[in-house]
This record gives C-alpha cells, structure tokens and sequence, in this order.
C-alpha cells in the first residue's frame, strides 16, 4: 500500500483576520490539510497597529493579530481540535499561543486536543529574520517555558520549530544550514535542561517534540543528501549528548519550505519549474521524506501571492503525490555510494562546524560573538559575487536573459497581488474597540502580574493566557516585557564580508571613486538602512559592503528603524546619499515618510533611493514622491549598482 | 555656513561643518579656529577596549545616563577605513538607535581614514564643534584596539577602558598601552562566566606597574545590555567617571593636566601637519613611488633623500 502523503501547507495570511479566515476556509477546502499561518510585522514585532512604527505595516505581509478577539475572527468556523495549526511567530510566540488557547478555553474546546507548531525559533531571529524583540537570555528562557508548558498541558503541540529555512534564505550553505540549526536545537535542550523544571522522563519528551524546518535549493541531489545528514547527526546528538533511548523521540521530524531566494524577477514562469526541482529533493528519498511542504510560487520576487498562484503551487504537490508512484516505494537511496559519499560530507563538515560553535559556548555564545551572522553575511556575498561574475549560472538573470514577453504579468493587476489598503484602518478601529470593551481594572491586574512574573524569573505563560482573555492587546504585553528585559539589537556580521574583488568591473569602479574624491576632496558618504519593521536584510547587508568595496563610506543603521530616525542620522552623518532598502511592501508610505522627515530637518537636499520588492508599478509613483532611483532584484550586478549611487553622490 | 548657526546648535549645519572638517575643507577650519573661544565647556569622554568589548553597548547607555541628569550629550564613534578600498563601515551608532530622535543628542560616525590610534584626525575638530553647539558630555568612542598606541586620549578628560571577561590568560591583550591610557576601567559583559577573575587580574597588573604612587584606576562591572536597570553597573561606571573628575580636573593637579591635554592635541596637530607637507612635497617630486625609485637606481641614499626633502618642507 502506498504511504500517506506529506502535509500540504499554503503559507497565508493578509489584510485582516476576517479576510484570513475567509482564505483559510477556501483553502482547506481546496483539499489543504493544514493551515500555516502569516502574521503581519507589526504582530510579529509586538507592536500594536496604531503604533507609530507599526502603521504603514499594518495587514500587508500577514493577519494582523492584536487582540484575542482577531483571533477569534481568524477561526471562525474553524474548529480547532480538528485542525493542525502552523504560526510563523517567534518574538511573540508565546503571546500568540497564549491568544490560541484562549481562544479554546473561551470555546470550551479542550486544550490537550489543541495540534499544531509555533515557530519559536529565536536565534535564526537574530541570524537572519528580524523578528525578535528581547535579548538571547530571556528569549531562550522563554523558548524553554514553551517545552515544559507544552509537555505537561498540550501534549500534541509542536513547541518550537528550528529552523535552517531562514539560514539558507540569507545565504547558508548546506554545512552552515546543518550545523547552525542542530547548535540552535542544543542550544534550547541544554537551556530546558538547565533550568531544571522538568524531570528526566517529561525532558526526553522534550528532546521527541523539536520538529525542524529545512530549507531545500536548487542542488537538489546534495539537498535529499543534507537531508539525510540531519537525520543522521540528530539522532546521534539525541543519544550521546542527551542519552534518548527511544529511537521514536530521536527522530528527526522537519517541515519544508523550499528555497525562494533563487526564485528571479525577470522571467517568473521559470520559477514554477524551480519549484518544481526543489520538491523532488525532499519528497524523492523516503528515509528523508518532509513531513510537511510548502511552496512558494512563480511570482515570488514580485510580490506576495495571490490566491490563484498559491492554488497553482497546491496542484503541484497534488500532482506529484496523487498522480505518481513516488509513494509506492521503499527509499530508493538506500546503499547508493554516491550519495552515501555525499552524506558523509556533509555530515563531517558539519560536525566540524559544530565543534567550533561548541568551543564558543555553544549558539548562545556564537550570537554574541558575532560568529555565525558573520558567517552567513560572508556567504550570501560571495553568492552574489559569483552571480555577478557568472561563476553561478542563473536562467534569465545571468544567461538566456533574452526572452519573449510574459503572459503571466500581462493581466490588469499585473501578475501581482494588491493588499487590501483599509486594513490598517480597520485593524486600528478592532483593538481600539476591544480596548473601550474590556474591563480596564481587569487587564491592567493582568499586566501587573506578568510583570511581576517576569521579573521573578518565573513562568509567564498562565499569566499571558490570563492577559489574553483580560483581552491585553499585543502591543501592550510586548511592551510590558520590553520594561523588563529591555530590547535587543542583533550583530550585523558586515564589517568582515566582502563583495568586490580584483575583477575589471570592480577596478574600474574603484578607480572612478578615487578620481572623485581627488577632483572633489570628498568621499562619498553614504546611509544604509531599513525603516519600518522590515527584517530583509540581505540586500542592505550587500549593498552597505559592496559600497564600503568600491570606496564609500557607509553608516549602516540596519533594519527596523523608524523614517524620522533615518532622515536625523542622515542629517548628523551629512551623508551624500540615503538608501533605503523595503522589501515589506510598504515603500510607498515609507518613502514619504523618509523623504519629508528630510525636508522637516533641513536635509531635503539629500537624494534618497530605494531597493527591494517594488512592483514596477510604482516605480513612477516613488519618483513622484521624490526618490531618485529605484533598484530591484534584477539590478543584480552590485558594481552596476555602487557605480549609480556614485553618480548620484553630489 | 554662520557661525551663529553653529553656535545656536543647528544641528544640519554643525554636521556639515563637521563634514568639511573631516574632508580637511581649509574654510572650515577658519570657522572652527572663530569657535574656538566658545569651547571649553564640555567633558570629553574616551572610551577605549578590545574590538566587540561593548564600548558602543556602554556609550548607548551612558547616553542615557547622562540625558537623565539633564545633559546635552555629543558621541563621536570612530571605524577603521579599509586600506584596501579607502572605504569603511561606519556601524557603531546602530547600537545608539534609541537615542536617534533625542535633540539632546547627536551622534557623528567618523572613518580613521588612515590615521593610526584608534581615531580619526578629525575627531577632535568635531568634537570642538559639538562643544560649541553646547554639547556638554562628549563620548569618544575609538576603534576597537589590542594593544596599539592610543596616546591620543590623553586629549579626552577621563579615558574608560572596556575590557570583558573570557580573555582568560590572555587578559594580557591589554596590556602596556591601553592600561597605561586607563582612568576607568570597565569589566563589561560581567554577566558571563569570569567576571570576578578578570578584575583581580586587572588589579594585579595595575599593581604590577604601580612603580612609587600606584595611579588611582577604579575597576567597574557593567552588562551594559541591561541599560540602566538595576544591576547594569552604568550608574556605577558614571560614578567612577564623576569621581576621577573631582580628582584629577576639579583637584590640584587640574593646571597642569589641561596643560598635558593641550600638549598631546597641539602634539597631533603639528605631527599632522608636518606630515601633509611632507606628502605634499613628495608628490611634487612624482611622488613616493619615484622617490623610491631613485634610491632604487642609486641616484641617492635613502638618508639624504629624506633629509632634503624634509629640509624642503
Ligand atoms: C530571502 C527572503 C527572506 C528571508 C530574509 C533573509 C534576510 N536576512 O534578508 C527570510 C526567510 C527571513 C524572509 C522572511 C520573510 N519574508 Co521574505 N523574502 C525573501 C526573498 C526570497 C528574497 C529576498 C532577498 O534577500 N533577495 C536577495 C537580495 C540581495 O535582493 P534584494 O533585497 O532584492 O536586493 C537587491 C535589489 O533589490 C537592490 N537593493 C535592495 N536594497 C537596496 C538598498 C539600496 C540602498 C540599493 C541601492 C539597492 C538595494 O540591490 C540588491 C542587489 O541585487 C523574497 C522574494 C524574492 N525572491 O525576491 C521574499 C519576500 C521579500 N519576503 C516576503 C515576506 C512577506 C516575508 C515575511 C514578512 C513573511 C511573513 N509574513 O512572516 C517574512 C518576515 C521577514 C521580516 N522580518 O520582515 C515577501 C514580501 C512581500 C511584499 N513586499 O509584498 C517576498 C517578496 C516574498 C513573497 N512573494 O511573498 N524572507
Ligand atoms: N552578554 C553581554 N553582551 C554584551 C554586553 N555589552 C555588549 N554586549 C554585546 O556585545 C556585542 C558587541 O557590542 P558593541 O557595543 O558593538 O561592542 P564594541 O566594543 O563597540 O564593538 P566594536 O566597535 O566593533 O569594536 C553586541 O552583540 C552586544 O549586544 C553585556 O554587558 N553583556
Ligand atoms: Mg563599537
């Protein structure tokens, strides 16, 4: 008999809960047999929506979430023990567990039924997504709550999720991808571990109920290898270092989403077939088989997808899994020297890797370091270099770049999907109203006794479910656990990376940078950074280091940084050049913002540019609004890139 | 620019003036020279350690020390420029975010631009013209050093070095220079493992050197991550800074240190100076790389050359 297929799994979420749950229902009926959960920055960064910074963000690259009564609207007519529920939520992944099972209790569902994954992975946070709030100490603390609360009081749900998904996206290699996430799983055992507060049988549950989420590229004959090395060196790293003796709990379980950072913005439709290569690589090998997948889809660097390109994505699993007899089989890798050699590898590179991290105290002590985003900055700009230099062939973006028009991006909305724009209005009249309906002493009690709670040390998870049916808003529980930890800042990695090397193009970009500062007396200065909540930090990083390459001076002030603290660093530094990279969908209102908090401080004579995921429909738009230049991912030669900036520098 | 501008602390003019200062602008140096009489005023800060110690970690919270007791703070934070590209990353102020949006304080990144001690030339030109724009707390952070000179922050009033533990038995990193430079030093990250046995070694070796009067260095331990919450160690550090104050620039000795400080800026102005003239006369003669050539084909000795081009000077 063949085998039960792998969960499929549509990432989605937008605009509102109403809008969402409307979504997931046409979804699951659509033969979805999971919900996986986007939640807007603003949530994700425990802002509320009518929070300055949280404004232009509201509803645009997930549901917004600030209340338990969004969260009810989000499961309407969902019921929730029948369902396996997936949140991509990390800085607040205990407040919105929180919201869930308060949701339940409110419904009288039982919570021990509840199934489901809340991300909860904190240091590919600080590596690579941006989502984090507090620092590594209590992040981890609270990471480790989730496990002791999840063993004793929902023994179905999947407490963290680590993940190599977003180390690959920001540029890891196969051996990075393997050694980082397996740090990051010790990091959080050892933690549950030395905390003490569950015995030896409920911490071996423990160690059965990591779940990973991988990443799967293009390579996708060393991607089933690496694969196979997870399984591998995670059962070994369960028994030697934690003593499991089930082999049932050493198991590595992972969901996949496949790779998107190769997906390309010049000829879209080769991404279908991209994807198409990457699910073979985690589906093909039995041994190695995903649990869960999710894809992207064809239009992924355009914009986010709209209901059609994710059911286009949908098909594709179905085909593969319904119409083939991929699943009739044993594995079929089994003995093959060639990939056993392969295996062997990675699984050596990767334990060496290991060992380094190990010898700085473990992840807790290679965030700190530095280490590991070093790391991963410097991979991520030698994979651009190799792509500019054509070492690293890309169809339609390196080679084959001539091509007939696209019918895909030819219909009226341009192959795009538009964000609902009242959203943000509408969010704000919801928590504005939840607030008029609470009973203030109630939630004001409620906050007090997670503070106090935090700053003994103890568990906050009964006090945050007690905040969410006092109706606490998201923005308010953050903030209160803000006062008390305070607020982290990651490491950028990019001072040790480097982009331009000996070639031509880069020689004579460089030479043209010295010839201006002679003629003029001045080197080009010049302002990097991200407003709004945006995490995307690849293309900032590479550009920061590709002009510090040819010669500028670049003040880096990284992501999540409001517009009015742009335009006044921009005006202390007396840069030449502002460059803003967006790539959260809000350039429009964020660019404004930039450009008139410039001409509020005197700086309006300084050009701004933009870079990231802007539709080429508002290209126009944003020149209007006083950008200078606009950059996409098809500007992908970074010489060609510093050398516009250079002639924009006055 | 007006020097009124300046002197009413308008912040878009004073970083350009700061601008043309870094550029080495010679009309921004007769604005600057018209400032002087209007400095004076403000308390200069050096703080110094090991890269990634957390200097800018602790300036970010002294900052907000300092903006709680009411001052108008200025930090200057110094990068190295790459030799290779001339270019730097200038990513210290990102650990300042907060305070970005504080009219009470402004914040200037400045490139080394291939001058030697962990700062800039132009670090203390800007950090006259933050005096000037009534700035009266200037942090100076430097780039991160082992154990290079840092003679210059002789120039600051009191100099804090950031050390942390884990350098284990090679807490000799800091060696000579940099405690020789201590007014203050800090065991930052105390929140880690070996707090307590890198103070005593930083005791022991401040003794070590303690020929005759042994220099009153008060060790603090901060996790200037902590902010200013209690524990963090920042008022603590603030304290120590107050109290080298009162005994050094508020002591008898107060005459004769201002003197040591000019001494060491005037020291660096002329030593830079000199060398531009030196750059300048040798690129009338075609440059180093001619110059070399010379002695290469025996026309000169390496002496003579340099005597008479300096003589030319
Ligand atoms: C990699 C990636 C990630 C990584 C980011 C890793 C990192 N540290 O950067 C991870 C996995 C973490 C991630 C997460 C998310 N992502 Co994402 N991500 C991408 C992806 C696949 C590639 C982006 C990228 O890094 N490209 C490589 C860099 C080098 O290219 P680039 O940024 O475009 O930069 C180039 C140019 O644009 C330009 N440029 C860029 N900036 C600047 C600045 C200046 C000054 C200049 C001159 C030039 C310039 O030069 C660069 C050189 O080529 C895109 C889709 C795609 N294929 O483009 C989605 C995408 C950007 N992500 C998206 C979303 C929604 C998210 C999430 C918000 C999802 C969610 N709801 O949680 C999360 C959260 C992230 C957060 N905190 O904000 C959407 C955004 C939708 C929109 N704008 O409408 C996209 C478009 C995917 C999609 N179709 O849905 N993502
Ligand atoms: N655990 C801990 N980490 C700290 C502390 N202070 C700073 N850090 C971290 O140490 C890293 C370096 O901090 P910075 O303040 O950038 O150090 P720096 O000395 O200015 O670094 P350079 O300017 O690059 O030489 C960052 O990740 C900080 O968050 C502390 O007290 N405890
Ligand atoms: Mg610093």
């Amino acid at each position: 008999m063949a085998d039960a297929p792998w969960i499929f799994r549509t990432y989605a979420g937008h605009s509102s809960a109403q809008a969402s749950n409307a979504l997931y229902r046409q979804n699951l009926a659509a033969g979805q047999t999971g919900l996986s959960i986007a939640f807007d920055l603003p949530t994700q960064c425990g802002y509320d929506p009518d929070d300055a910074i949280a404004r232009p963000e509201v509803g645009k690259v997930g549901v917004p979430i600030a209340s338990i009564d969004d969260m009810h609207a989000l499961f309407e007519g969902i019921p929730l023990d029948q369902m396996n529920t997936s949140m991509t939520i990390n800085g607040t992944a205990i407040w919105l567990l929180a919201l869930y099972v308060g949701v339940a209790r409110e419904r009288g569902t039982d919570q021990r039924a509840l199934r489901g994954t809340i991300q909860n992975d904190i240091v590919k946070e600080y590596l690579a997504r941006g989502t984090y709030i507090f620092p590594p100490a209590p992040s981890l603390d609270l990471i480790a709550e989730s496990y002791e609360y999840c063993v004793a009081h929902m023994p179905q749900w999947n407490p963290s999720n680590v993940c190599s998904y977003h180390l690959q996206e920001a540029g890891a290699t196969p051996v990075q991808e393997l050694a980082f996430a397996l740090a990051d799983a010790l990091g959080v055992l050892d933690r549950v571990a030395a905390r003490q507060r569950v015995d030896d049988a409920a911490f071996q549950q423990c160690v059965g109920r990591v779940s990973f989420f991988v990443n799967a590229g293009m390579r996708f004959v060393e991607e089933m290898c690496k694969m196979r090395a997870f399984t591998r060196m995670w059962d070994a790293l369960c028994r030697e270092r934690y003593g499991v003796t089930d082999p049932k709990l050493r198991q590595f379980r992972y969901g996949v989403q496949v790779n998107s950072l190769g997906l390309t913005e010049q000829q879209p439709e080769n991404n279908a077939w991209r994807i198409l290569i990457e699910a073979l690589g985690v589906t093909l090998s039995k041994d190695a088989r995903c649990r869960a997948l999710q894809l992207p889809t064809w239009n992924e660097a355009l914009s986010l997808p709209r209901p059609w390109d994710q059911q286009w994505s949908l098909r594709l699993q179905q085909v593969l899994a319904f119409e083939t007899d991929l699943l009739e089989y044993g594995d079929l890798f089994t003995g093959n020297p060639v990939i056993e050699a392969k295996v062997t590898a990675l699984v050596d590179g990767a334990t060496a890797e290991l060992a380094k991290i190990e010898a700085m105290g473990g992840i807790t002590g290679a965030i700190d370091t530095g280490y590991c985003k070093k790391e991963l900055v410097r991979s991520m700009a030698a994979r651009m270099g190799r792509i500019e230099r054509g070492e690293q062939i890309v169809v339609g973006v390196n080679k084959y770049v001539e091509a007939l028009p696209s019918p895909l991006v030819g219909g009226s909305d341009g192959g795009v999907f538009h964000a609902d724009p009242a959203a943000g209005d509408a969010a704000r009249a919801a928590v504005a109203a939840t607030r008029a309906r609470r009973d203030p002493a109630r939630a004001a009690a409620a906050v007090a006794a997670l503070v106090d709670a935090a700053t003994r040390g103890a568990p906050i998870m009964e006090a945050s479910i007690a905040c969410a049916l006092a109706r606490v808003t998201t923005g308010e529980w953050a903030q209160a656990l803000r006062d008390v930890w305070g607020e982290y800042r990651a490491e950028t990695g990019i001072a040790g990376a480097s982009i331009g090397g000996a070639s031509d193009d880069w020689q004579a970009l460089r030479t043209r940078v010295l010839a201006r500062v002679d003629a003029t007396g001045r080197r080009p200065r010049l302002l990097v950074g991200k407003p709004g909540l945006d995490g995307h930090s690849n293309g900032a990083e590479v550009i920061a280091v590709a002009a510090r390459d040819a010669g500028f001076e670049v003040i880096y002030a990284g992501i999540r940084v409001s517009a009015a603290a742009i335009a006044q660093t921009a005006v202390q530094e007396a840069v030449d050049l502002v460059g803003l990279s967006i790539l959260s969908g809000s350039h429009l209102e964020l660019a404004s913002a930039v450009v008139d908090e410039l001409r509020a401080r005197g700086g309006g004579d300084i050009p701004v540019v933009i870079g990231g995921t802007v539709p080429a429909h508002d290209h126009a738009e944003l020149l209007r609004r006083g950008v200078s230049r606009v950059f996409t991912p098809a500007d992908y030669k970074l010489s060609d890139i510093v050398g516009a900036l250079l002639d924009l520098c006055c | 620019m007006s020097l009124q501008e300046i002197l009413d602390g308008n912040v878009r003019a004073g970083a350009r003036l700061m601008r043309d200062l870094d550029d080495r602008r010679p009309e921004a140096l007769a604005v600057l020279k018209q400032l002087y009489p209007h400095t004076g005023k403000a308390y200069l800060v050096g703080i110094t350690g090991n890269p990634g110690a957390g200097k800018s970690t602790v300036v970010d919270s002294l900052i907000a020390h300092y903006r709680q007791a009411g001052e108008r703070v200025g930090v200057v934070c110094v990068d190295p420029t790459s030799p290779f590209s001339g270019g730097a990353i200038l990513g210290d102020r990102i650990r300042m975010q907060r305070h970005a949006l504080d009219p009470g304080v402004f914040i200037r990144s400045l490139a080394t631009r291939g001058n030697l001690g962990g700062l800039s030339r132009s670090t203390f030109d800007v950090a006259h013209v933050l005096d000037a724009m009534g700035y009266t707390r200037i942090l100076i952070e430097t780039v991160g050093v082992g154990q290079d000179e840092v003679d210059v922050m002789k120039a600051a009033h009191t100099t804090v070095v950031v050390t942390v533990p884990g350098l284990g038995d090679d807490i000799q990193a800091i060696k000579s220079g940099l405690l020789e430079v201590a007014d203050v030093l800090v065991v930052n990250k105390s929140d880690r493992e070996g707090a307590d046995r890198t103070e005593r070694d930083l005791l022991h070796m401040l003794d070590l050197r303690a020929h005759g009067e042994r220099k009153a260095v008060e060790i603090v331990r901060t996790i200037a991550t902590k902010g200013l919450a209690e524990g963090s160690g920042i008022r603590e550090l603030a304290m120590a800074i107050e109290a080298h104050r009162d005994r050094i620039w508020r002591g008898p000795d107060a005459e004769a240190r201002q003197l040591g400080r000019t001494s060491a800026h005037l020291a660096e102005l002329v030593r830079a100076l000199l060398a531009d003239r030196a750059t300048k006369a040798m690129a009338e003669r075609g440059g180093l790389a001619q110059l070399a050539r010379r002695v290469a084909d025996q026309e000169s000795d390496p002496w003579t050359l340099a005597e008479n081009l300096v003589a030319s000077v």
